[in-house]
């Protein structure tokens, strides 16, 4: 059992790729996450010193194993996680009260988890957590010397640094207003037109389901529309039946609904509207098509990428 | 320790100078470097040996390569924090040579993708007492180093192995340094910096080398 920084701070990046390793909406994402964040935070208070890990005991038992100078007979027992999550807020200046209660809440979703028959984060969706939880391993991992990046990779801080881009308080108010005035506007049509809007928006977005979007509830009409995002991560490709699987993780960054015409840009906005849960894009491949292999029997093909070469070139020896 | 060679040390990462072998002149050209790092015996120093697998530890080089060469590796790599600086010395001549290669060398030969595998890498460090997880390059107080042991670092993530593949390959493809015991001298090195091995015991002589470790 360590208690020193860096085999913390390492182990907290394992799990973290773990976690990024599964779809974002599926419950082991916030499992893993939530484990990795509980190490992070005991990594940043080790960067002080490993001592402070050690669960007070009269005859200091815990200490002397947090210095290296423990008996083989005491088992060394860890400071509890809310006492860990405390000394975070005395020693860390930017790991405010707020910073607190989203690690909270995350780690209790995981003791939830791995106590009850429950699943407890199928009921707490990644994009009521997300944002908090890129905010607290920004500030534990630079605290510590590290970084997003050195915790996460450059791909997952790109999508972490648009989550804490964006300025959330005006876009809340501009976005309840957005809604608001749109079901106005559809509430004023007759039930006629209503009805007719919502069976052309749901066909429409039945149909767009194939090209990538995401089908949710238009906040506004409760007609079926869209999102669609930046593509995040890596891709998890898996082999089926003569097809090729690929599953990617997406960031919901745009939304529009065709009945009420109400459109959201960005992800906060889609936060405000409730429509910023990461989803998971499902494209099916042919062998042929993943690989872009060509049938010998199909010439069209053939003489297509024949010309993409720039065809046959004349021997010339100069 | 000559102002000249400790400068070398902390510039290069390493030193090799004429000197006196004997027990007190090691130990005391180790303090100007650091503190030493007291071994669980109680001394300063190691004697070290070559030796055959019925003589030595299980799982350590001896036991796993015997008179072989010993491959490159960052010494005490099993520690939570292995030790700065390492201080040798042979107390006899010796045919077989110290190698080592610097992490400079190896650096300036990878690219900006296998810079980042190397980040990623993820290993556990597996030993009789104790386990922990560590990485190929890491930090201590906003310092960084290498950390590398094929004998007790097991890949735990794909970046882990490809990061075995990079290094074997670079290790095969730069030039090694020897250090050739022919005459008194001390060869001192950056352990966060450097990678170190053996040559294969040559003509099975008594090699006795003298390993001080220091923080």
């Amino acid at each position: 059992m360590s208690w020193e920084r860096e085999p913390l701070f390492v182990k907290s990046k394992l799990f973290f790729e773990k976690g990024f390793d599964e779809d974002k909406e599926s419950p082991f994402f916030g499992l893993w996450c939530a484990m990795g964040l509980e190490l992070l935070i005991r990594s940043a208070v080790a960067n002080v010193s490993p001592t402070l890990l050690a669960e007070p005991d009269p005859l200091h038992q815990n200490l002397l194993h947090a210095l290296n100078l423990g008996s083989a007979k005491s088992k060394r027992k860890s400071l509890g996680t809310v006492q860990v999550l405390s000394l975070c807020q005395t020693l860390i200046t930017d790991f405010t009260e707020e910073h607190f209660k989203i690690s909270s809440a995350i780690i209790n979703q995981r003791n939830e988890e791995l106590h009850t028959g429950g699943a407890a984060f199928e009921d707490y969706p990644t994009s009521q957590w997300i944002a908090g939880f890129y905010k607290c391993c920004k500030i534990l991992s630079e605290f510590q010397g590290e970084s997003l990046n050195s915790l996460l990779g450059s791909e997952i801080e790109e999508e972490a640094n648009i989550i804490l881009s964006e300025v959330k308080e005006e876009e809340f108010g501009k976005t309840k207003s957005a809604i608001a005035a749109h079901k106005k506007v559809f509430e004023n049509k007759t039930e006629e037109d209503q009805e007719n809007l919502k069976t052309e928006s749901e066909k429409n977005s039945n149909k767009l389901a194939y090209r990538g979007h995401h089908r949710v509830k238009c906040p506004s009409c409760s007609s079926l529309a869209t999102v669609i995002g930046e593509p995040y991560g890596k891709e998890n490709i898996e082999t089926s039946d003569g097809e090729i699987i690929v599953r990617q993780s997406i960031l919901p960054t745009k939304f529009h609904c065709t009945a009420c015409e109400l459109k959201l840009n960005g992800y906060n906005a889609l936060t405000a509207a409730n429509l910023s849960n990461h989803y998971t894009r499902r494209t099916i491949y042919s062998p042929e098509d993943y690989f872009d292999m060509i049938n010998p029997d199909d010439f069209d093909r053939i003489s297509e990428k024949f010309h993409e070469f720039g065809g046959y070139e004349e021997y010339n020896n100069e | 320790m000559e102002s000249k060679a400790l400068n070398q040390l902390f510039s290069k990462g390493w030193a090799e100078f004429s000197s006196s072998t004997d027990d007190d002149t090691l130990v005391d050209l180790s303090k100007k470097t650091g503190e030493i790092i007291v071994h669980p015996n109680g001394n300063y120093i190691d004697y070290l040996k070559p030796k055959n697998k019925e003589e030595a530890t299980k799982n350590t080089f001896s036991y796993n390569f015997e008179l072989d060469k010993f491959p490159f590796h960052t010494d005490t790599a099993f520690w939570e924090l292995p030790a700065r600086f390492v201080l040798l010395s042979c107390e006899n001549k010796s045919d077989t040579g110290t190698t080592f290669v610097t992490f400079n060398d190896i650096y300036k030969d990878l690219t900006s993708l296998e810079i980042s595998e190397l980040k990623k890498s993820i290993f556990l460090i597996k030993t009789t007492t104790k386990n922990f997880y560590t990485s190929f390059l890491n930090k201590h107080l906003n310092q960084e180093f290498i950390r590398f042991d094929s004998n007790c670092m097991k890949p735990v993530n794909k970046s882990a192995k490809t990061t075995l593949e990079i290094i074997d390959e670079k290790l095969n493809k730069l030039a090694i340094n020897k250090i050739t015991w022919d005459k008194p001298k001390v060869f001192v090195f950056d352990n966060w910096k450097i990678l170190h091995g053996r040559e294969s015991v040559k003509n099975n002589e008594n090699r006795i080398l003298k390993r001080i470790y220091i923080k």
